[in-house]
């Protein structure tokens, strides 16, 4: 049987299934890209760099780190990913100019970006060995740079989180971040294992973030996708007094943290928080996203990023800019 | 590409297997539909083929579908039991116990929406994204492992067969979109439709027992109201089919659980509002089809009711009433409760006679069919028997 109907050799077909794929790939890309503004027009390219931290330390897979959340726990990480899209750059008179991030297969594809801190070594075995720590796009040449502020949404936009999995290009054709009970992603995924810092021998507990839109239906009978979402967070982020092309962005775990505590979860709710309205561990989690959560605080203001500034000059303090 | 006398194999293989199918080429579908049954939506991207059913059900049996080598979609969805389990809940690949019982398959062609409680899952082909990549609960556990499982789909020399003649127009290319469309066409495929109830309605008379028709009689009668929840010929009341118009998707509290006095079912399996946080959709699930219902014991999403009779006790009783434990409450009270969940009272002939009914909706050619079977030989690694290995 499989003689007769298919005579190439694996290297040709695979030749030939990876041809298909390019060719998949660029209709795919012309009809989700955010269209370019104006194609005549020169665009200079601009980069965004961030960095992964747990409080004072750098980010990775390999360390326990102390000191984390309100019960000051110790953490090992395995995981740290998350989606990012609609950049935009505030110049010194408050204008405000689009960045169109850049088609960086596999990491961006020209509309939503991810940035992976996680390199699959040590407790992240699940992920991928590349990681990604920027952002890449590009503004109108005409744009004078004299930036108060970046903005961008932690999220992936409503059409594409909810667009089909199977076929939609990277970075959403990740599948641990493919979050299809809920018809849509995980818009940012940390995972991590928990233990008191007094105890060498108590069993870690595991606690989850996996940030994403809830509460979503169909609005009628016949359709496929979810027309709505209660609860879509989205959180938009905004870093002021930054000199983005210049200053590095700090994704800090541990602020992120600091007023969940991770060694309880509450009976019958998700590990950690998987972003239900419901589960009572995601409002300080929310909270600290800047989003609203029927747990978290009145008036939520992100404190996952923020900026490291670096001054070129003494390598103290802040430039002006 | 094929030569006369491979050609006559493959038609010859068919006429004992496919019936009505047999002189369709492969790469054409022919639905061989039991009377009474109208014919299936089908999404305009996956149209049905013989070739991508033959596809589908290979890689629905194949146990390297899976994070340890050993576990497929047929672990939780067997044909014996119409494409269930048998489980009062369903235990994933890496042991996890899953919060709901596996659903049967029958039919669910039909189906416009997917699993217990889920108005967002609508289609086989996405749907099949949560048993495979699904982290909580973890079922297949391959989130994360799409390349390896590509990689040892490619590796498979029948495999390369079978993606070229379900997917010649894209080359045979193995990529998520042609697995999830091939085991969509093959859970398509999966029609029941030719229990002695069916033989009866088509005129043989003695197809079924006096007690069965007896039986019948009190389904389809106001005084049960079995009918409003599990009517038309699939027994569901989620159903869409060609020539329909537009897809009827119902979900109903049917008083199982009140947990808190106010209507709460125990999380996580609170229902459609586990999806859509409405508290209106509390304790709301999918009415399953009671096509073959005698062989997927236990019953309900949580598998909470061992027998037919006991589940006739708990919609006689007009809801459950557990008496002790962390789900103590009278379901009967629930504030969510379907209207139709009103209670009844039943001789003991008139609930012997409506087991007798529900028994004649099983379809034992369904559950037999060797279309619908593993199609792989007993040694090969796809039947899961190697030592422990598969995606890591």
């Amino acid at each position: 049987m499989t003689q007769h109907s298919y005579s190439n050799s694996p290297v040709r077909w695979f030749a030939r299934a990876a041809l298909l794929g390019a060719a998949l790939w660029t209709p795919l890309h012309a009809a989700e890209a955010q269209p370019r503004a104006d194609d005549s027009q020169a665009r200079r390219a601009v980069a965004f760099n961030f960095r992964g931290m747990v409080n004072d330390a750098p980010f990775n897979c390999a360390t326990t780190f102390a000191g984390v959340g309100r019960s000051r726990a110790n953490v090992r990480i395995s995981d740290f990913r998350m989606y990012v899209h609609d950049v935009t750059l505030v110049d010194a008179s408050g204008a405000r100019v689009p960045v169109t991030l850049d088609v960086a297969e596999p990491w961006q594809d020209g509309q939503v970006a991810m940035l992976d801190f996680e390199d699959a070594t040590g407790a992240c075995s699940n992920g991928t060995p590349d990681v990604r720590h920027q952002l890449s796009g590009t503004i109108p040449e005409s744009a004078q740079g004299s930036w108060q502020r970046l903005e961008f949404t932690l999220g992936v936009p409503f059409e594409r989180n909810h667009g089909d999995p199977t076929v939609q290009p990277s970075p959403l054709s990740q599948t641990r971040l493919f979050w299809s009970w809920n018809a849509g992603y995980k818009f940012m995924r940390v995972d991590m294992r928990a233990t008191p810092a007094d105890s060498a021998t108590a069993a870690p507990k595991s606690w989850v973030i996996h940030l994403g839109s809830t509460g979503c239906t169909p609005s009628g009978g016949a359709s496929v996708v979810p027309t709505t979402c209660a609860n879509p967070n989205r959180a938009r982020i905004a870093l002021d007094a930054i000199n983005p092309l210049r200053d590095t962005i700090t994704v800090d775990l541990g602020a992120l943290l600091a007023d969940s505590d991770l060694l309880v979860n509450t009976e019958k709710t998700a590990a950690g928080c998987m972003s239900a309205g419901t589960d009572p561990d995601c409002g300080p989690l929310f909270g600290s996203l800047g989003l609203v959560h029927p747990s978290g605080p009145e008036t939520p203001a992100q404190k996952l990023f923020r900026v490291q500034r670096r001054d070129v000059t003494s390598g103290s303090g802040s430039a002006p800019h | 590409m094929h030569t006369p006398a491979r050609w006559f194999s493959v038609v010859a293989v068919c006429v004992l297997a496919c019936g009505v199918l047999a002189f369709a080429p492969h790469n054409e579908w022919t639905w061989s539909l039991p009377a009474g049954f109208p014919e299936p939506k089908v999404p305009a991207g996956n149209p049905m083929s013989a070739a991508k059913v033959e596809l589908g059900r290979h890689l629905f049996y194949d146990a390297r579908m899976s994070v340890t080598g050993r576990f497929s979609c047929a672990s939780c969805h067997k044909q014996e039991l119409a494409f269930s389990d048998g489980l009062a809940r369903s235990v994933g690949a890496t042991g996890e116990l899953h919060p709901r019982s596996s659903m049967s398959l029958a039919n669910i062609a039909y189906s416009p929406a997917l699993t217990w409680a889920n108005p967002t899952q609508r289609d086989l082909e996405r749907q099949a994204t949560v048993p495979m990549f699904g982290e909580d609960p973890i079922e297949l556990g391959l989130s994360g492992r799409e390349r390896e499982l590509f990689a040892i789909v490619s590796a498979d020399p029948q495999y390369r067969a079978l993606f070229a003649r379900a997917f010649p127009g894209e080359s045979g290319v193995v990529n998520l979109s042609t697995i999830t469309r091939a085991i969509g066409a093959f859970q398509r495929s999966l029609i029941s439709g030719n229990s002695p109830y069916d033989r009866y309605k088509s005129g043989a008379r003695n197809a079924i027992s006096a007690s069965a028709v007896r039986g019948e009689a009190l389904f389809f009668d106001e005084k049960t109201e079995c009918f409003h929840c599990h009517g038309g010929f699939t027994f569901t009341g989620t159903v869409d089919h060609v020539g329909k118009g537009f897809p009827e998707v119902e979900f109903h509290n049917t008083g199982l659980y009140n947990v808190d006095g106010k209507g709460g079912y125990p999380a996580p399996n609170t229902g459609v509002h586990e999806v859509s946080e409405d508290p209106d959709d509390m304790g709301r699930f999918k009415a399953p089809t009671l096509r073959n219902i005698a062989v997927t014991a236990p019953y309900m999403h949580d598998g909470s009711i061992a027998t037919l009779d006991e589940v006739l006790d708990h919609y006689a009783a007009g809801g459950r009433t557990v008496k002790s434990g962390p789900n103590a409450g009278v379901g009967a009270e629930n504030p969510y409760k379907s209207e139709f969940l009103k209670g009844f009272t039943l001789t003991a002939r008139e609930k012997s006679d409506l087991i007798a009914f529900l028994r004649s909706l099983t379809d034992s050619t369904f559950l037999t069919d060797t279309r619908y079977a593993n199609p792989w030989p007993a040694t090969h690694a796809a039947r899961g028997n190697a030592p422990p290995r598969g995606i890591r």
